[in-house]
């Protein structure tokens, strides 16, 4: 049997390197895609399996070249994980439009890019899998956070719209929604004792994810064992949602 | 062998048992219930992991009695799943209170009843996993439907109550919501119809449903508390609610 090839954008750090450890483990070949080359070579050092290159997952071009790669060498994309994201966080009436363009631009269009060049291949393929993640505050607002939440509410929803349109091809796409992850993005939260506190304080599992409780339900979403779920997407927060939690102020 | 255990009710409809054999294959003991007297027997008889029996999942007794005979018996109680399956077709303005008594009896205070149960005893060992079987109708209302869409989304509801109370005791409540399954109740001519609007064309095949039920019970879905997985081969996404039948 061939091995099987993945795509894990953001494949460096936090969420996505866990992904990438969690895809290798099951003997898949991970080719990343991220901004971070240090991060890439590291990993690269670490695992045979792991291949990656310098992509702006908001530059089409890069996205276009990169996605042409993978064909190129490793002959097909079995899967792929669109997990790059960071924001400019602040007020609404305080945010400068650049921040908000950053935000909207990281978040939904660079999902957007890989949907549209993987999402070919695998129509040519006639099969895949995609998984994006998003964020609980896709579904709940949070204070500071009006352009992230809002991308990522549109990342569900352009989710389910590539469902729709790439079924025909058999191709699964749907979105894993984590809560707080233990991980180089939310630090500022994390290392403020106070804030951390009040925080644990409102999810019911009294702590954040750690990265691999987010990676594991996204591989099982790209499993043969989820044959029959595409379109929606899968909350991971430690019960978080359920509490009403975004009345949080900083 | 593992010496889990797992409570899994109407354990011999299509949805049930596709669970049992996953969860048996996997050395899990399943203590079925059921209606069907003669399928739980045969199922008992034919295999070692399965314990099956009679229980009127709306008589408080006998739930009561029965989570507290199978926690003496083996113990504890890892893992728990509420399959309730009646459905009945009909219009709002034609339904006999007695009937829309009956479904609500019998799928949502079933449920209630066994989460009851099993959370006492789950609070007190300090941990368990639970998994209600309710319905992509729980998000979408579709003609002829209409009891059963209340009480799925009651169950969706309660999912998330019983989440929020039994989370501090290291318990996990969750759900899968499927779409059409190809033994579903009110399969027919016409339910094959409408597997034409949905996206991937076919109804679910009940193992398929199983496995992600199993999933949300399994170490990688440790951080998944309070949700609801809709498994329905992009059913929900197509707006399928004006099909009439
Ligand atoms: N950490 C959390 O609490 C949390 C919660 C919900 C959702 N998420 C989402 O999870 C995803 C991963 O976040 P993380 O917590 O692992 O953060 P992280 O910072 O550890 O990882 C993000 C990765 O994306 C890469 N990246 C950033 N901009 C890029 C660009 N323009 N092109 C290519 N790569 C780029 C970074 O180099 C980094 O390797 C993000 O989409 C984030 O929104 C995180």
């Amino acid at each position: 049997m061939s091995k099987e090839i993945a795509i894990v954008t953001g494949g460096a750090s936090g969420i996505g390197l866990a992904i990438s450890k969690e895809l290798m483990n099951k003997d898949i070949q991970v080719v990343a895609a991220d901004i971070n080359e240090d991060a890439l070579n590291e990993a690269k050092k670490a695992n045979e399996l792991f291949d990656g290159k310098r992509v702006d997952v908001t530059n089409e071009s890069d996205v276009k070249e990169f996605v042409d790669y993978v064909v190129q060498k490793y002959g097909k994309i079995d899967y792929s994980f669109q997990v790059a994201g960071a924001s400019k966080s602040g007020l609404i009436i305080d945010q400068p439009l650049a921040d908000w363009n950053f935000t909207i631009n990281l978040v939904l269009n660079g999902v957007f890019l890989f949907i549209k060049y993987v999402g070919k291949q695998m129509k040519k393929q006639n099969g895949g899998k995609l998984v994006n993640i998003s964020s609980l505050n896709g579904d709940v607002p949070s204070y500071y956070a009006g352009a992230y939440s809002s991308a990522k509410a549109a990342v569900n929803m352009l989710t389910k719209n590539a469902a729709l349109e790439l079924a025909d091809y058999h191709v699964n796409v749907n979105a894993i929604l984590p809560g707080l992850v233990d991980t180089r993005l939310t630090k500022a939260i994390t290392d403020n004792e106070e804030l951390d506190r009040r925080f644990k304080e409102r999810i019911p599992a009294k702590r954040p994810a750690t990265p691999e409780e987010i990676a594991k339900p996204a591989v099982f979403l790209a499993s043969e064992g989820a044959s029959y779920i595409t379109g929606t997407t899968l909350v991971v927060d430690g019960g978080w949602e359920i509490t009403g939690y975004p009345d949080v102020r900083m | 062998m593992s010496d889990k255990v797992a409570i899994v009710t109407n354990a011999t409809s299509d949805i049930g048992w596709a669970i049992s054999k996953q969860l048996m294959a996997k050395k899990v003991r399943v203590i079925g219930t059921g209606d069907d007297e003669a399928a739980l027997g045969d199922a008992s008889q034919h295999y070692e992991l399965f314990d099956g029996q009679v229980v009127d999942p709306i008589a408080e007794d006998a739930v009561e009695n029965f989570v507290k005979q199978a926690t003496d018996k083996y113990g504890e109680i890892d893992y728990s799943f509420q399959i309730a399956v009646p459905y009945q077709a009909g219009l709002i303005i034609d339904e006999q209170l007695t009937d829309w008594n009956f479904m609500i009896d019998l799928a949502l205070n079933g449920v209630f009843l066994f989460i009851k149960n099993v959370g006492r005893q789950m609070k007190k060992q300090g941990s368990g996993q639970i998994v209600n079987i309710a319905s992509m109708d729980a998000h979408v209302q579709s003609y002829c439907s209409e009891d059963y869409a209340a009480i799925k989304s009651a169950i969706n509801i309660f999912t998330k109550s019983a989440a929020l109370e039994l989370a501090a005791a290291n318990v996990q409540v969750n759900s899968i919501l499927p779409g059409i399954v190809d033994s579903y109740p009110a399969i027919d001519e016409h339910s094959l119809d409408q597997a034409e609007t949905l996206s991937v064309k076919r109804p679910a095949r009940p193992e398929e449903i199983a496995g992600p039920a199993i999933f949300l019970t399994s170490e990688a879905a440790s951080y998944i508390n309070g949700t609801t997985l809709v498994v329905d081969g992009g059913w929900e996404i197509t707006g399928y609610p004006d099909v009439r039948m």
